[in-house]
């Protein structure tokens, strides 16, 4: 779906008087200075296109069309409208039209290796299969975050326990890795993937402390849609939306949808502040 | 290597050449052996890595990985057998490949849509102008015909990489 005023009707369809419909732009229209847009409804934009235009205007919802379609895009944002706070809920399903959901729990120090052997044999794959190479690096990936989470606010917090949820929808799944405990601080995350993508992997590795971003670099890239969730009680919660059916190289190249969220985002009357 | 890492190295010594067969998954464990393989080195004319049991590897270990490759150098590194997802992280990775290393046999994936099945072939790599054509773009097993499922140029394209 390439047409602007299409765009605008389905936007309009699914979320009614909501802000979306003012928001939904083409990138002919899109002024980076223009802060007031909250959410970004584009077509033909790279993943690295996506994370610079995210930071330069502090956009949280940035999305195209994909095997996801638009319309459930847009229903999920219309549902965090209700309450953001849903979807650190278990039962928030991600995928509209599940066939399958699994919620597995994991104390902190649970192997890796041992999460995406369970997950996959849930999900009916082959841990060795090439189509399914990209979801098994985002487990490895999105578990090891949680468990460091975990690790670092085991004093302050009562629970040490990860949670993975699983959905599919024929060949697309979507991976939630819940910390219940970890605060992420989005800005530096964002400009690790966006120093990753300009520097190249192997300089980024000497940038600074802490994790260097090839792991979130990595999901993100595979990912069709990349959402990361934060709260102070809630805890980290990051999801990707990824197929099963194409090879990595495509995935890749896959139009990318965006989200953050974070307990700055509240409504009032018909807009984002 | 002790049990509690997740991978196991069996080391040969052939000729002056440092045989290394990694079985299981690279993560950030991998430091302590790369610390070792960087005094070791020196004193061989070449390393091989031979790579057809790596199952996988992840960021910490990709970290580790190009830490290694770095400190061995300029000892030659040859890679062989690399399984698929390796050499997509080699194209996707900068870094993990550098001028003194190279790829001598990599699996190449192929597919067949109707029956939804997958299979693997080894296949040796040469640096040169024509070799792309010699990639197979179907092949038969058992009666079964799978098409390529990667874009050679691109799935290829760590030969073009210089470091």
């Amino acid at each position: 779906m390439n047409n602007l005023q299409e765009r605008k009707q389905l936007a309009e369809k699914v979320c009614g008087k909501m802000v979306f419909f003012s928001c939904i732009c083409d990138v002919r229209d899109y002024t980076p200075t223009n802060t007031k847009l909250s959410v970004l409804c584009i077509s033909d934009f790279t993943s690295d296109q996506i994370i610079r235009t995210s930071i330069n205007s502090k956009l949280k919802h940035i999305i195209q069309d994909g095997r996801q379609p638009l319309s459930e895009k847009l229903s999920f944002i219309k549902r965090l409208d209700s309450n953001y706070m849903d979807f650190y809920k278990n039962d928030f399903k991600i995928l509209a039209e599940s066939e399958s959901v699994k919620e597995f729990r994991y104390d902190r120090l649970y192997p890796k290796n041992k999460v995406c052997e369970e997950v996959f044999e849930y999900l009916g794959l082959k841990i060795n299969s090439n189509r399914a190479q990209p979801l098994k690096m985002c487990i490895y990936e999105l578990f090891m975050n949680a468990q460091m989470a975990a690790e670092k606010f085991k004093e302050q917090k009562d629970t040490t326990i990860i949670s993975v949820l699983v959905e599919r929808h024929g060949k697309l799944i979507s991976l939630s890795v819940h910390d219940h405990a970890g605060q992420l601080p989005f800005e530096k995350v964002l400009n690790k993937l966006e120093k990753t993508a300009e520097l190249g992997f192997s300089d980024s590795i000497y940038m600074g402390n802490g994790g260097a971003g090839i792991g979130l670099s990595l999901v993100y890239n595979y990912s069709e849609t990349f959402i990361m969730a934060s709260d102070i009680m809630a805890g980290t919660k990051m999801t990707v939306i990824l197929p099963i059916d194409q090879n990595p190289e495509m995935l890749i190249s896959n139009p990318k949808s965006f989200h953050i969220i974070q307990n700055l985002i509240k409504f009032k009357g018909n807009s984002y502040v | 290597m002790s049990d509690q890492f997740p991978f196991k190295v069996k080391i040969a010594n052939e000729n002056r050449n440092l045989i290394i067969s990694i079985q299981g998954f690279i993560d950030k464990n991998f430091f302590n052996f790369a610390a070792e393989l960087s005094k070791l080195s020196p004193k061989f004319d070449k390393i091989i890595f031979e790579l057809a049991e790596l199952t996988h590897i992840d960021s910490s270990g990709i970290k580790e990985w190009i830490r290694m490759i770095e400190s061995v150098k300029p000892t030659p590194i040859t890679l062989k057998h690399c399984p698929v997802f390796f050499i997509n992280q080699l194209n996707m990775v900068d870094g993990m490949l550098t001028f003194n290393t190279q790829v001598e046999s990599c699996f190449v994936p192929y597919f067949n849509e109707e029956l939804d099945k997958e299979i693997s072939m080894l296949v040796p790599v040469v640096k040169s102008d024509s070799y792309l054509g010699t990639v197979q773009s179907q092949i038969e097993r058992d009666g079964v015909v799978y098409d390529l499922d990667v874009v050679k140029e691109k799935y290829f394209k760590f030969l073009r990489i210089k470091n």
